[in-house]
């Protein structure tokens, strides 16, 4: 009976001792979606994503990463193209291909994890995902990167600044100026003239003789005029003076181009949300087709 | 000079007796593992043993668990509060009781408890030849004396630190959430959300270890006592002390290892 | 039956056993005197394969102990029993547990075979309704007695004593040795024994050697000894403090 006794105990034990390692497993397991798929999430740089870290929608915990996959194919040396992020999401999260999906921080420690961030409206052209199936994710900005970028836009600056300034400085400035003053003496020239018209038609025939020396006087003048316009546009024709450099220098040109593509690129000309599309495509200069997200203000995709 | 050598002589001395010691105990284990296996024990034994270690450990184990629970969430609010992160008490006392405390307390307290009985029974029969009388009657000692206790242990000891944990956690959250006031919910989604299986198995998987330690120390221990009630006495304390610094240095080590 | 030849035992620094040299034989009963600590137990448990020699050979019907394999040496020690100094009983078992102990470890005998042998081998060293005691509840002279009827409970081909007198009142001494010769009319044993009690050795002994620095000075019957010239032997057996033995210490 003793011996009995005893084993009850032990058994007694053991049992809760099980009992309370069950619970705790399954309370602490990661808890776990019972029918899940699974969506493939394409990144050139995850930023510290771990396996096992949570995918959320809209905040909302949603499913997990399983996998993170290297990916080699296509690149001599087996060098690394980008990553493939597996993700298993619960069944029943309708996720659709215009959903951003970008790597972000969380909790107090920070980690990273997966968010898709749905459309703001529902369009219903959008796919809606399959198992399986790729999206490109947004890569988190990396501060190196940005820093890069700075610089770029203050070397096109400094290019741009630098014409303007051997514009400036040419002899076209005296061109410009010559060109100014004559016209105003034409246009005084010519107010003295009309005055005098006035009093011609006024006094009725007085002076003719006068008048017409006067006249010829006057088309002289007006000669010079208009010889004066014809040297401004020729100028203008040949490149001299800003507004014929604007017409004529390329290189000018280019570099304000730039300069308002890299403003741009950065946001400072924002034109509006529904143009973003097509201007991040006509910035970046490759065609990407029209499978292209929204890649609001971040760079694209290189591939 | 002549003293000089004696110094060494008295070092080297120790440092091969303790060399000697750290083999006797290993091929103990190894033997006990063998003799697991190719002759297993009465089972009858094996219950006894279980009672003694893990039963009789229970209620020590259990207070102590909880009271480190406890001290942890005392401990850890005050501080915590000054940067308003009191909700994270949970994760402190998750991640510590899992891989940390809760084995480790367990395999203080079963080395206090059990390790010294070990050592002062087994020490008992060396002295008064009971363990020479079982060699005459044609039972090895392994097999008799360390298997049972050595199962037991390494059965009984994670179960042990099972119940540490859990109920320091309890300790943790009676005082979080009831004393200190913070959310319930919080508390318990931010234990969850940072302590995981792994860090369970981190726990168990040191329990294990301990275990092993505390068996064999005590048994080694056992073993060699000579000399009467004050030898008997002597091995019970070097079982007791060693098996705490063994389990303390061990645990170093496998936390490098299992992170 | 069993042959000891040129035996030598080292403890550390201590010189024990300096080759000793005996042979018993079959039905016999031995008793080795001599002073405490001169080896008399580690002799005993050289035969029983408990210490190994540092050199030289223990046989045992024609093989050699210190050689014998983990299951040869266990299958030895089945055919012997031994009386410890101080009984030796296991604290944590009953009285019939302690003298049941090698019949449940060794032989798959039923429970009520094991009560019936039990109590047949307690009767036989003279005790009655003690099995489910525990050994601290017990007399020392009832311990010796149980560590005898534990010692033959798997009816051994031989039995060692270590000092079965020790610690005893010479009424009860009596009754111990009375017993060990009872045991080897009725169960044909061969004994061997050591001890430093004279009275015990001449009243149990077939033969009688002496061990004195780590050798056997001397061996024959009780009278031979009792008549010996060994002035050592002489010593010892009268019990003086003067003598070859003291004055070597000295």
């Amino acid at each position: 009976m003793q011996n009995k006794n005893l084993e009850f105990k032990v058994g007694v034990f053991v049992a809760i001792g099980l009992l309370v390692l069950g619970f705790m497993i399954l309370k602490l397991g990661n808890r776990e979606f019972k029918e899940t798929y699974k969506i493939i999430g394409l990144f050139d740089y995850t930023g510290g994503v771990v396996k096992g870290g949570p995918v959320r929608c809209a905040g909302v915990e949603v499913g997990k990463v399983v996998d993170l996959i290297l990916v080699t194919e296509g690149l001599a040396n087996d060098e690394v193209s980008h990553v493939e992020v597996v993700m298993d999401i619960a069944d029943g999260v309708i996720l659709r291909d215009d959903a951003r999906v970008s790597i972000q921080s969380y909790g107090i420690l920070g980690e990273k994890h997966i968010e898709f961030t749905p459309a703001e409206k529902i369009d219903p052209a959008a796919k809606i995902l399959k198992p399986g199936d790729k999206i490109k994710g947004i890569n988190p900005v990396v501060l190196d990167d940005l820093a890069k970028e700075g610089q770029e836009i203050f070397k096109s600056l400094r290019g741009a600044a630098k014409a303007i300034e051997k514009v400036l400085s040419d002899q076209n400035v005296d061109n410009i100026s010559e060109t100014i003053s004559n016209t105003k003496n034409l246009t005084a020239d010519m107010k003295v003239f009309i005055n005098r018209l006035d009093n011609l038609v006024a006094n009725n025939a007085e002076d003719v003789t006068t008048l017409i020396s006067r006249l010829s006087d006057g088309s002289a003048k007006f000669k010079e005029t208009l010889d004066n316009l014809d040297s401004i546009l020729v100028s203008v024709k040949e490149g001299r003076g800003t507004a014929g450099k604007l017409v004529v220098d390329p290189e000018l040109y280019n570099e304000l181009t730039a300069l308002i593509k890299d403003l741009r690129k950065y946001g400072i000309f924002y034109k509006g949300k529904g143009q973003n599309t097509s201007r991040s495509k006509h910035i970046k200069g490759y065609d990407s087709g029209d499978e292209d997200k929204d890649m609001g203000i971040n760079r694209g995709f290189i591939r | 000079m002549k003293i000089k050598a004696d110094v060494f002589i008295i070092i080297g001395s120790k440092i091969v007796k303790l060399l000697k010691q750290l083999g006797e105990a290993t091929l103990m284990l190894v033997d006990t593992i063998w003799c697991m296996f190719t002759s297993p024990p009465r089972r009858d034994i094996i219950i006894t043993q279980m009672k003694e270690i893990g039963v009789m450990s229970l209620p020590v184990v259990l207070l102590t668990g909880m009271f480190t629970g406890m001290v942890l969430a005392v401990q850890s609010y005050y501080q915590l509060y000054q940067l308003s992160m009191e909700t994270s008490i949970g994760i402190l006392v998750g991640l510590s009781m899992t891989n940390e405390l809760g084995p480790v307390l367990t395999g203080l307290m079963v080395a206090g408890r059990v390790g010294a009985s070990m050592a002062a029974e087994l020490g008992t029969m060396k002295v008064t030849e009971q363990i020479d009388a079982l060699e005459t009657l044609a039972t090895s000692p392994i097999k008799y004396l360390v298997v049972p206790r050595f199962i037991a242990c390494v059965l009984l000891v994670p179960i042990l630190t099972v119940y540490s944990i859990f109920i320091g956690i309890v300790g943790g959250y009676i005082i979080g959430v009831k004393l200190m006031g913070i959310n319930a919910t919080f508390f318990i989604k931010n234990m969850l959300d940072y302590t995981d299986n792994f860090d369970l198995a981190n726990g168990i998987i040191k329990a294990f270890f301990f275990a092993i330690i505390v068996a064999i120390t005590g048994c080694y221990k056992g073993f060699s006592a000579s000399g009467g009630a004050e030898g008997v006495g002597k091995v019970t304390t070097q079982a007791v002390v060693v098996a705490c610094i063994s389990i303390l240095i061990s645990d170093f080590f496998l936390s490098i290892i299992l992170f | 039956m069993i042959e000891i030849i040129d035996v030598h035992k080292n403890f550390g620094e201590l010189e024990v056993l300096k080759g000793v040299n005996l042979s018993v034989k079959r039905g016999e009963t031995i008793v080795i005197i001599g002073r405490s600590g001169c080896g008399k137990s580690v002799l005993l448990k050289h035969l029983i394969g408990i210490l190994t020699p540092d050199s030289g050979k223990l046989l045992f019907n024609g093989v050699n102990i210190s050689q014998m394999k983990e299951n040869e040496l266990v299958e030895h020690r089945k055919k012997f029993g031994m009386l410890f100094q101080a009984a030796a009983l296991f604290d944590s078992l009953s009285v019939k547990e302690n003298v049941a102990f090698g019949l449940r470890e060794h032989m798959d005998l039923s429970e009520e075979e094991i009560d019936r042998i039990t109590s047949k081998k307690l009767s036989l060293v003279g005790l009655y309704a003690v099995e489910g005691k525990k050994p601290a509840e017990l007399s020392g002279g009832m311990r010796k007695r149980v560590g005898l009827a534990r010692a033959f409970a798997m009816d051994p081909a031989i039995i060692l004593y270590d000092e079965p007198t020790t610690g005893l009142d010479p009424i009860t001494s009596d009754v111990i040795n009375e017993l060990i010769v009872k045991i080897k009319k009725e169960l044909h044993v061969t004994s061997f024994a050591v001890t430093h009690d004279m009275k015990s050795a001449y009243k149990i002994a077939d033969r009688i050697a002496m061990l004195y620095d780590g050798k056997i000075i001397e061996s024959g019957t009780p009278e031979e000894i009792q008549n010996t010239s060994n002035p050592i032997v002489r010593q010892f057996i009268a019990g003086n403090s003067k003598g070859p033995i003291t004055e070597k210490n000295l």
